[in-house]
């Protein structure tokens, strides 16, 4: 089976950054495992999806009240799945989101795709991440670690 | 028409960095304010102290879409501090990564972006439940651009393998020889692509425009060439902030680029094909000749065919570089950084992107400015909206709103992403 891992974020936007670190991380563990690095373009997403069995998205979401900062989501994505209340923060062109939808409608979606998202709030131009962000950051590489390694 | 408001505010990651209020009064457009780009300062600002080696990669994650245009930009003007010319192998393979970054570019805009707004489709998702063969066709184009660019770049989505003097390393001949077929295919979908352009609906809407872009004498412009224009301007890119500047807009923190005279510019692919149109290829000329889209034009609906003809261009010119690259060079020159400023511009996706950098003794960053096309077309943008709500102010509420947005997406603007954002609010006075 086909599997790849991709973190999803801007580095430079605060704590958008906090999927590609939690890649990075992952990729040190793991080297010869195919994780990559994505600044969410969702089109790439696309290609990528058509080509494996098993996608593990890792992407920061807008957190809606404050004290759902740090929180984790996973969700399993299906051809039934509804996105229409999930907020994902994306300044791509063509975003995550649109991807998802995108593969639903062309059925080219992989067998299994797993969205790991953590619940974040700012998203300015900058290189701190807020505490509870780093906090969730340790929880989902567990999780990963234990589930899909 | 009665008073009305037109609002427009970003989507996701954007929101709160741009917006646009239109406020009509009776028959007379009031107010027009328009702003849709933050600068890249903060780059800018984090640029100061780092070294020149490191200024590619980290201006690569600027823009998701064009990190080549910013890789390249950047180390031309390293280049030009070092007193160094690259050429041969290196220059071509530079010009081919180009190529990829064109095509994966200008496919997601024609296709998933901006048809949509011609075809009267909300957007892509739309598109892809009538006509999936047409996006699973624009995918397949926009991956043979991908798989340069990863070829080249060395890493899917941020290339990591550009450095100033050249390349860290060049991959096998044999790479690429296995790219040529799908390329071919692509020029052949490309030329579909260019009737399919050519054959859609455009309002009646032209300007006389000041059309900026670079132009060298030998080739279609990527890396080099001279600034030049419709109106006369032909200048050494380092001359560049004498002709151009930003000016301050009272109502947002966003820069408008103008030239001398105080006036907006447009750069993009309609302002190279009018300005470069006998250094595209045979094939492209041809088709461009017999879907009747000849230079000059002037109508910025037309940027869609515009970006069809580039991408045959940059599919004849991967074929050709490939067909003819000598694989076996050094991937580098050696060479030592001296203090100076340097300048760089290179053709990104959407127009003409310029870096300027101070680099110190020991090759540590002072000074950096960036700037980007769709930061130089803002003006033009604002006044081509002002036009269009004059010329079309009757037409219905949800139509206008369609065309202005289309409007924006003329210029493939870094948030053309933000599809259908429009927000119309009538105001009785």
């Amino acid at each position: 089976m086909r599997q790849k891992i991709i973190g999803i974020g801007n580095e430079f936007r605060s704590d958008d950054a906090v999927g590609i670190l939690i890649a990075r991380k992952l990729k040190e563990f793991y080297p010869d495992y195919d994780i990559i690095e994505s600044d969410g373009n969702g089109i790439d997403l696309l290609s990528i999806f058509q080509e494996y069995d098993k996608v593990i998205l890792i992407d920061a979401a807008v957190a809606e009240k404050n004290e759902d900062v740090g929180q984790v989501r996973e969700i399993k994505v299906a051809q039934e799945t509804n996105f229409s209340d999930i907020k994902i923060f994306s300044s791509h062109s063509f975003s995550l989101l649109e991807a998802i939808k995108m593969g639903k409608q062309l059925s080219i979606l992989p067998k299994e795709l797993i969205l790991y998202l953590i619940l974040s709030q700012n998203f300015s131009f900058g290189q701190e991440i807020s505490e509870k962000v780093k906090k969730a950051l340790e929880k989902i590489l567990d999780i990963i670690i234990k589930n899909h390694f | 028409m009665k008073n009305k408001t037109i609002k427009v505010d970003y989507l996701a990651r954007v929101e709160g960095e741009g917006s646009l209020v239109v406020n009509i009064k009776g028959n007379k457009i009031k107010d027009l304010k328009f702003k849709i780009f933050e600068p890249p300062r903060f780059f800018e600002a984090f640029l100061i102290g780092r070294h020149y080696t490191e200024v590619p990669d980290i201006t690569a994650r600027i823009c998701g879409i064009c990190p080549i245009a910013y890789q390249m930009s950047s180390i031309h003007a390293m280049e030009r501090i070092a007193g160094i010319k690259i050429e041969g192998p290196i220059r071509d393979l530079r010009r081919l990564i180009y190529c990829g970054e064109w095509i994966e570019s200008h496919v997601l805009h024609i296709y998933l972006l901006h048809a949509p707004d011609f075809l009267g489709y909300e957007d892509a998702l739309q598109i892809a439940k009538d006509h999936p063969d047409i996006v699973k066709k624009a995918l397949e184009l926009k991956k043979i651009g991908n798989n340069i660019v990863n070829l080249l770049g060395g890493r899917e989505i941020h290339p990591i393998n550009v450095r100033v003097g050249g390349f860290y390393s060049v991959p096998a001949k044999s790479e690429f020889l296995l790219l040529l077929e799908r390329l071919k295919w692509a020029r052949d979908a490309a030329l579909e692509t260019v009737r399919w352009t050519a054959a859609l609906p455009f309002p009646e809407f032209d300007f006389d425009y000041e059309f900026v872009a670079l132009r060298h004498p030998e080739e279609y412009p990527f890396n080099e060439g001279r600034l030049v224009s419709n109106r006369g301007l032909d200048i050494d890119i380092s001359e560049y902030e004498n002709n151009f500047f930003e000016e301050h807009v009272a109502y947002s923190n966003a820069l408008h680029s103008v030239n001398k005279k105080g006036e907006s510019y447009f750069v993009g692919p309609l302002a190279r094909f009018n300005l470069n149109f006998d250094k595209l290829s045979p094939l492209a000329q041809e088709i461009s000749k017999e879907v009747d889209f000849i230079p000059p034009v002037t109508n910025p609906f037309k940027s869609i065919i515009a970006r069809a003809v580039e991408t045959i261009y940059a599919c004849d010119e991967a074929i050709r570089l490939i067909e003819n690259m000598d694989w076996n060079t050094k991937p580098y020159i050696e060479f030592e950084i001296p203090e100076g400023t340097g300048y760089g511009c290179t053709e990104a996706p959407r127009g003409i992107l310029y870096h300027r950098y101070k680099v110190s003794k020991d090759g540590l960053i002072q000074s950096a400015k960036i700037i980007p096309p769709t930061s130089q077309n803002q003006k033009q943008i604002e006044k081509d909206l002002y036009e269009f709500v004059n010329k079309y102010m009757n037409l219905p509420k949800n139509e206008l709103q369609w065309k202005l947005e289309q409007a924006i997406r003329n210029y493939d603007p870094c948030i053309s992403c933000a599809t259908h954002f429009l927000k119309i609010e009538f105001i009785n006075e």
